[in-house]
């Protein structure tokens, strides 16, 4: 067994038996946005660090998922576990619109600004259709998750939720870690590396950059499903705002970029940061700022690429000398 | 050395902006952050308490709405150190020192669930205000009372009619949740039974045509969509309905486009006083002739200075509070010697509510919601500096004569003052026509 494979398992096994330990409310309502989080992560660092292609206005995907998943409970009855997926295949026709024209061009700015330009219209569009989406008034009215077996969500059961989120992050790392190996991945790799390169290795380019980027909207549009029914309150600056994509821009650069540890790694340690920073008070953002920075500076790798590069090579080396002395 | 010189340049920036803090004046009055614990007013000597009322507060103290968030704190602050030093919460022949506990929403609402959930669940306070303004964040924290049923929830501000919705669905859900405040369709009355007043008084032309030129916010939306739709019931056209971001400075390209329409009159709603006093010296620039009728930000410190004399003659609302009157002006003196601010609305918001929460606990004789003070909060008829607070059967505070005031008023013409227009009842003098 692989002590990557080892590790995945620990640490998934402690998240698994984590809630039936820690009962507090608080913390477990922190796990669940630094389990989200790493959701978002992953599903963009698949395009942006495996593929290369820095699109941002990803949060739009995710709020398209939340709104129609919203939308389609509260206007027409249908089940949440339903409607997320309906909403994730609507992120999906979204990424779709978009990566298809867009996708064609070569140079990162581009699609950067472009994608960009995505976020800002669907927030827009939101936030001037309020006979729909009840704009910046806020769209509220949304179920909890009906009961699976024991797990029951009604009035926001902390730990059914944490398990249902547990369930996707486990499904969203298996997923990365299959696409990541398989021939898509390495064609990936290539694109990353030079698209020109991957073209004449025979790498259909435009068709495996769409066709990442369709995977990850879909898979953003479902953990924007969950974000609706989990929080049921939907407003387009608090969902489809830039500040968002920022967020997760930074989770990725602090846990290391092109990996699969990477993201969730930034995440939960930004989110927890945030949460452990309120000890400073009203200096509780400057802190934080300053930690991006400094993790920048002498991180450049991320976390998890500084281990892996450096830490646990060095460690390595250390165990050999101590055996063969 | 590259790296060396970045961490010395940002340590040096966190020491300016730690300089930059206000907590010490130079009169040496010290401000503590009440979360250690800090009261400004030194209590008598004499008081010793008998123990303590923790009382939490989630507010937007960073992001676009932290304008009113601090001062909402403020108003909050001011009121704690003011019952802490005539000795606190008398329950039961006993003295509890009250003790503020802060955390900042940064107008997120996963954010403001986790800061509720923290003082709720880690800090273990007694009652708590939550989340302060903003309603989306209300909208997600309301959830959280039935899991607490033993706390009182109530707001400061937040208009959405979302709220007291949510409250019809299901009012034993969410019996310990209270809105300390009125909803959109109250000021949506205001403006629009404040517009028709105008017009029948001649300071607008005749034709039944208005404006709209809003921030894009729940607070900017809503309370432009409940005036819209009274006006429209009226037989008001609509002629535009503008939206901006908030804190947005260049208007313009509305202005010009509204001169072409040209409407009777045009709404503007705006929270940063920034966006205030652009639109009405941008207005005041192109000479536009519609009378306005702006809302909130006339409120705003600062706003009547910047603009000087292209604010003369704006029709405005809220006026909950007469800036004139005394009780206000000595507020004011106190929130000046406390915090070295300005007097806002929002101040003022934040005393009156905390105010009355303890009003409450005394009368009830507990902090516990299950145990009285729920009753004892729901039935509060508390006189404060914005009117009379009751709570209607949403447990939404109620807005109009003989309750909170919410009153139409015009700033004169020296630019400085406002008085009261309509209602007609509260009238402090006649309404003249804007240039």
């Amino acid at each position: 067994m692989q002590p990557g494979f080892i590790v995945c398992l620990l640490f998934f096994g402690l998240l698994a038996i984590f809630p039936l330990i820690i009962r507090e409310s608080y913390i477990l309502h922190v796990g669940i946005l630094c389990m989200m989080y790493s959701c978002y992560t992953s599903s963009w660092n698949l395009v942006s660090g495996f593929a290369g292609i820095f699109g941002l206005g990803f949060q739009a995907l995710a709020g398209v998922g939340g709104y129609v998943s919203a939308l389609l409970v509260i206007n027409r009855g249908i089940s949440p576990w339903i409607g997320i997926f309906i909403g994730a295949f609507c992120s999906m026709i979204i990424g779709a619109f978009f990566s298809i024209p867009s996708l064609k061009m070569k140079e990162m700015p581009y699609i950067a600004i472009s994608s960009m330009c995505l976020g800002e219209v669907v927030r827009l569009i939101v936030a001037n259709t309020p006979e729909v989406t009840r704009g910046e008034m806020g769209l509220s009215g949304m179920q909890d998750f009906p009961n699976i077996g024991p797990l029951s969500f009604s009035g926001g059961n902390r730990t059914s939720y944490w398990y249902l989120i547990l369930v996707f992050l486990i499904l969203y790392v298996t997923i990365v870690n299959h696409i990541v190996k398989s021939p898509l991945g390495r064609a990936m790799n290539a694109i990353r590396d030079s698209q020109s390169a991957a073209a004449s290795l025979g790498v259909n380019v435009t068709k495996t950059k769409i066709t990442i980027y369709l995977i990850s909207s879909f898979m953003m549009g479902v953990i924007g499903g969950f974000y609706a029914h989990y929080m049921q309150v939907l407003t387009p600056s608090s969902v489809l705002g830039p500040l968002t994509m920022t967020l997760i821009v930074a989770m990725v650069l602090v846990g290391g970029n092109a990996t699969i540890a990477g993201p969730i790694i930034g995440a939960f340690a930004l989110t927890i940061t945030t949460e452990f920073l309120r000890i400073f008070g009203d200096y509780r953002l400057v802190a934080y700022g300053v930690i991006i920075v400094l993790s920048v500076i002498f991180l450049p790798q991320g976390i998890w690429g500084t281990l892996r590069l450096k830490i646990l090579p060095y460690l390595n080396k250390k165990s050999e000398k101590s055996i063969t002395t | 050395m590259k790296k060396a010189v970045v961490v010395l340049l940002t340590l040096c920036l966190i020491l300016t902006l730690v300089g930059c803090d206000k907590g010490v004046v130079d009169d040496g009055k010290k401000t503590q952050s009440p979360d250690v614990g800090g009261d400004p007013s030194t209590p008598p000597e004499e008081v010793t308490f008998d123990g303590v009322i923790k009382v939490g507060a989630v507010g937007p103290l960073t992001g676009a709405a932290a304008e009113s968030g601090i001062a909402a704190r403020q108003g909050q602050e001011l009121a704690v150190a003011e019952w802490n030093a005539k000795g606190g919460i008398k329950i039961g022949g006993k003295k509890y020192e009250i003790k503020l506990l802060y955390e900042d929403s940064e107008g997120k609402p996963e954010v403001a669930v986790a800061a509720t959930e923290k003082l709720l669940g880690v800090d273990k306070v007694d009652v708590i205000f939550s989340e302060t303004l903003i309603s989306s964040c209300i909208l997600a924290v309301m959830d959280l009372a039935p899991k607490y049923p033993d706390v009182v929830f109530s707001t400061i501000e937040g208009v959405s009619t979302g709220i007291p919705e949510k409250f019809a669905g299901d009012p034993e859900k969410y019996s310990n949740f209270f809105k300390a405040c009125w909803s959109s369709d109250s000021y949506g009355k205001a403006v629009a039974e404040g517009a028709m007043y105008l017009m029948d008084q001649g300071m607008t032309a005749k034709e039944k045509t208005v404006a709209f030129v809003l921030e894009d916010t729940d607070y900017g939306r809503s309370n432009g969509n409940a005036a819209e739709k009274i006006l429209a019931a009226n037989g008001w056209t609509t002629v535009a309905y503008e939206v901006s971001p908030q804190g947005a400075t260049d208007f313009y390209s509305q202005i010009f486009k509204l001169q072409g329409l040209n409407p009777s009159i045009v709404v503007s709603c705006f929270v940063p006083v920034a966006s205030g006093i652009a639109y009405t010296k941008q207005v005041d620039e192109i000479g536009a002739e519609w009378t306005d009728i702006a809302i909130v930000y006339p409120t705003k410190p600062g706003y009547a200075e910047d603009t000087g004399k292209a604010c003369a003659g704006l029709f405005w609302t809220p006026i909950e509070v007469d800036y004139n009157s005394p009780e206000l002006l000595d507020f004011a003196a106190r929130i000046k010697a406390m915090h070295n601010v300005p007097v806002t609305k929002c101040q003022v918001s934040g005393y009156d509510v905390t105010n009355m929460m303890f009003e409450a606990i005394e009368r009830a004789g507990t902090w516990k919601a299950t145990e009285g003070l729920s009753k004892a909060y729901e039935a509060s008829e508390y006189n404060g500096l914005c009117g009379r607070f009751v709570f209607d059967e949403n447990h939404c505070a109620i807005a109009g004569e003989g309750y909170l005031n919410l009153a139409l008023g015009q700033i004169q013409e020296d630019a400085l003052t406002s008085l009261i227009v309509w209602p007609e009842a509260m009238q402090q003098a006649k309404p003249f026509k804007q240039k």
